[in-house]
């Protein structure tokens, strides 16, 4: 046997663990949503009305076709290069809607795509819509319903905005997604917040990349083979101290150890971990086993002021968190 | 040929400080990273033997990550016949790194260490020079202490004495942190000092935010202040009592044909206006500024600014760190596009430079508006500078968003605040001035004169009624307002200056200031835009600005004479 895989099914197992717990910690919270019904209404009203538009676009071409050009293009391109994925990938896109614009893209990009829908009319509607464009696209749709088993399949899924409860869904498909695959799901940013749940990316405890977009939008990247500093951390335990295992656990997903370095209380100090190679980066002293300190975080979203061994960098948030720290 | 020997370090650490001290030459000196963008070369003679010296641009590693350099490790592949490796006390474990891939190249090598001021603990030179096998010596290059002990050194490299080191130390960042925990005397730290104090203080968000509000408003108020005090109370009496008067009566009453004589001292009186115009109008501010910039770069504090508002100029996809090529616009666009150099992201630079470009007014314009507007009223002033800084950023938001570009996220060592040192700002602003007169007073001097000739040989004038319909029809101004913006061609001010002869309404000044702020750059800034650039972008810029300018101004006329 190799001496690594032990370790590897170790820290598969823990994972896998860690999204139990998550998932039903997200089914007690779904309930709770259920009985806030005064706020949802308003929120349902505006999401049968945005899939309304879908639905009028879909037969209407030349709206269609502005409404594609304004929000997805750009969109789906600005995923495909966050995610960087090899040209013969085979993509699923869950909840794909009526007006399936994120996979007609990301087929025109010559990817294989597969959508699921909960929902057989938007499927019908999808396929029209797929027929007009009269482009040889490698789109298949598939009405599920309940579950879906075969995400192993895949080198990457998409998970769109209208998809509910996303943190569910996200969480169900890493648990059954290839090691190496990954997923990009939407989020809502700034006015869209109020009408869509917004998914903390850090629940997942892997490494993840956010892009920005206009109207209201933000994509995540999760890449199920990078896994997060916690689970690094508890790898590493299990492995020292076995029968501390289970008490760790707990202390480690309460993530008061080890933290990026955007993290930080003020005046915190802590040890880098891990940071970017980087020449300039590594000789101001951003190097695994640094102490380093956080002065002060600049308004606006600005840098993080860090001191280490009495050097002062200013850090952009874009930096800062892929540095990892643990408490000194 | 001369022997050549090469300067290196990482930025701000003072190579140039040390190059100036060796070679009494004067290369721009800061304290902040960057200040040195492209090498120098001076000559310097110790003992009989003479030397070329070469100050690059500070180099965190060998391995570039900006044009700035890139040039300093092609100056090291060059293979010169020694190098001085200048080392950071305060950060000697980087620098020490450096050291260690400079070493590698097989050089006849020195280290010194500068800046051994800054630190409490002391550094074991001793041991240093015995692992590593070279000379190492200790500097303050600010006070000059230690330069004698670098000379003999060198002149040890020229005479073969020292040669390259003999032990092989592979370059690991392990190593570097063995050696100076080796050679370094860790001391438990002390109290903050009141100057750290405050060095934090002003980074802070609190009080920093609205501490740079307030110093960027005393810098503000200082320069008009300072350069408007200067030209009221001391220029302009001193010329209108003492030189002027002479020079009239003198080539009224020995110069026999009335036209040479206004060619001398008439309307553009070339005798008159090449005194007055850089003299009695720019001369002050660039006093003024220069004196406020210094103090801002050796402070440490332009850094400090960058980032405090970097979360601002974020929202517009810029970084804090332009913050600096912008400020230094305000001087001269030349040095500040060449301080784009240590921008990561060609794009950007290109956009920052090109902003500057068309609507930063350096010092001699901004003098030359003050001179037109003040006296007007100090808002016209404010309104013109405000109204620049908005198009500044716009057209950066606009150009980033055409050439999609992304955000280089903010990577800024924050150096120590210091007191800066009143010999060294003297220093400083003689050599800028020096420059001033070499450069800026000579161009303008040539200028006006040729300008006086033509206008009074009538070609101003043919020129301005061939391009009255633009000048007059477009954008209201008074014909011979044609003539600034031929002038303006050369040099950014004297596209305002001229105007100040001229009887302008409120409007009028406005629509002329703005035209000629957006107006061409000067010659020479194309022809940086070009060698730093291409020449087809220095050729957009100018053909740009000059449409832009005319667009912008007849328009704000054309909405202006609505109103008034």
């Amino acid at each position: 046997m190799v001496p690594n895989s032990g370790a590897k099914n170790e820290f598969k197992n823990s994972y896998e663990d860690m999204i139990e717990r998550e998932l039903s910690s997200v089914d007690m919270l779904s309930n709770e949503q259920k009985l806030l019904p005064k706020s949802d209404l308003l929120k349902s009203e505006i999401q049968s009305t945005l899939k309304f538009f879908e639905k009028v676009g879909c037969n209407f071409p030349i709206f269609g076709n502005n409404y594609e050009r304004y929000f997805y293009r750009n969109l789906v391109e600005n995923e495909l290069a966050l995610a960087d994925l090899s040209d013969d990938s085979k993509i699923l896109v869950v909840g794909s809607g009526p007006l399936p614009m994120t996979s007609i893209y990301l087929a025109k990009n010559g990817f294989d795509v597969f959508c699921i829908d909960k929902d057989g009319e938007a499927i019908k509607s999808a396929r029209k819509k797929v027929r007009q464009l009269e482009a040889d696209l490698n789109i298949k749709f598939k009405k599920i319903d309940g579950k879906f088993k075969d995400y192993s399949d895949f080198d990457a899924v998409w998970v769109p905005l209208h998809v509910t409860p996303r943190k569910e869904v996200v969480l169900k498909i890493l648990k059954d997604l290839d090691d190496r695959s990954k997923i990009i799901f939407r989020n809502p940013r700034g006015y869209l917040e109020r009408i869509y749940p917004k998914v903390d990316p850090s629940v997942f405890d892997l490494m993840f990349k956010v892009k920005k977009h206009p109207f209201g939008k933000e994509s995540v990247l999760l890449e199920k083979s990078k896994g997060g500093i916690n689970s690094m951390k508890k790898l590493t335990k299990n492995r020292d101290k076995n029968i501390e295992g289970d008490l760790s656990h707990e202390k480690d997903t309460q993530g008061c150890k080890n933290k990026t370095l955007c993290e930080l209380q003020q005046g915190e100090r802590a040890i880098i971990l891990d940071c970017p190679e980087d020449p300039q980066l590594n000789a101001l002293g951003l190097r695994p086993g640094k102490p380093i300190k956080t002065e002060s975080k600049q308004p606006f979203d600005g840098p993080f002021l860090t001191s280490i061994e009495g050097r002062k960098i200013a850090l952009d948030p874009d930096i800062a968190k892929k540095v990892a720290c643990r408490k000194a | 040929m001369n022997e050549e020997i090469l300067l290196i370090g990482p930025p701000n650490v003072g190579k140039s400080v040390i190059f100036n001290r060796l070679t009494g030459l004067d290369v721009g000196m800061a304290n902040y990273p960057g200040t040195t963008v492209d090498f120098k070369k001076g000559e310097v003679e110790i003992d009989g033997n003479g030397f070329s010296l070469v100050d690059a641009p500070g180099t965190y590693t060998l391995e570039a990550t900006d044009e700035a350099e890139e040039v300093a490790v092609e100056m090291l592949s060059e293979n010169p016949d020694g190098v001085v490796c200048v080392l950071d006390a305060k950060n000697l474990e980087s620098s020490i790194y450096l050291l260690l891939q400079v070493l590698e190249r097989d050089l006849p090598t020195i280290g010194v260490i500068n800046k051994a001021d800054l630190i409490e603990e002391r550094v074991k030179v001793d041991r240093m020079s015995q692992i590593l096998d070279i000379p190492i010596i200790e500097t303050v290059a600010v006070k000059g202490k230690g330069i004698n002990d670098l000379e003999n050194k060198i002149a040890g490299i020229l005479e073969e004495e020292i040669t390259s080191s003999k032990k092989s130390v592979e370059a690991t960042w392990e190593k570097a942190e063995e050696i100076k925990n080796y050679v370094k005397i860790e001391k438990e730290k002390k109290e903050k000092s009141r100057r750290e104090e405050w060095g934090d203080k002003l980074t802070d968000p609190f009080p920093g935010l609205p501490l740079a509000l307030l110093i960027l408003g005393v810098t503000f108020g200082l320069v008009i202040g300072l350069g408007m005090f200067l030209r009221n109370y001391f220029f302009l009496p001193l010329f209108d009592t003492f030189v002027f008067p002479p020079i009239t009566a003198f080539v009224e009453s020995y110069v026999p044909y009335e036209m040479v004589q206004n060619i001398l001292v008439g309307e553009y009186g070339f005798l008159i206006k090449s005194i007055e115009w850089p003299i009695g109008l720019v001369l002050p501010y660039i006093i003024s500024f220069y004196l406020a910039l210094s103090i801002l770069e050796d402070s440490g504090y332009m850094p400090r600014l960058a980032v405090l508002l970097d979360g601002i100029f974020k929202k517009m996809n810029l970084s804090g760190s332009h913050l600096i090529p912008f400020l230094l616009g305000y001087g001269c666009a030349i040095p500040s596009i060449m301080s784009t150099r240590t921008m990561r992201d060609r794009k950007k630079r290109m956009i920052v430079s090109t902003s500057v470009c068309l609507a930063i007014p350096c010092v001699a314009q901004s003098g030359a508006f003050i001179a037109l507007l003040a006296e007007h009223s100090i808002l016209l002033v404010l309104s013109v500078l405000l109204f620049s800084l908005i198009a500044a950023f716009t057209f950066g938001l606009i150009m980033s968003k055409f050439l999609n570009t992304k955000r280089n996220p903010m990577i800024q060592e924050i150096p120590e605040l210091l007191v800066p040192d009143t010999k060294m700002l003297g220093k400083k602003l003689w050599i800028r001035l020096k420059h001033f007169f070499q450069k800026g007073v000579v161009a303008m001097v040539v200028i006006i004169g040729v300008a006086s000739v033509l206008y009074e040989t009538g070609v101003l004038l043919y020129v301005g009624t061939a391009l009255e319909p633009i000048v007059s029809g477009w954008m209201g101004l008074p014909q011979e307002a044609a003539s600034p913006l031929i002038l303006g061609i050369f040099r950014r001010e004297l596209a305002v200056l001229p105007l100040l002869e001229m009887e302008l309404t409120t409007l009028q000044l406005f629509v002329a200031s703005v035209v000629a702020l957006f107006y061409v750059p000067c010659i020479a800034v194309l022809g940086v835009l070009a060698n730093e650039f291409s020449f087809k972008l220095s050729l957009g810029v100018l053909l740009f600005t000059s449409l832009f300018s005319f667009l912008i101004g007849g328009v704000i006329f054309q909405l202006g004479s609505l109103f008034f």
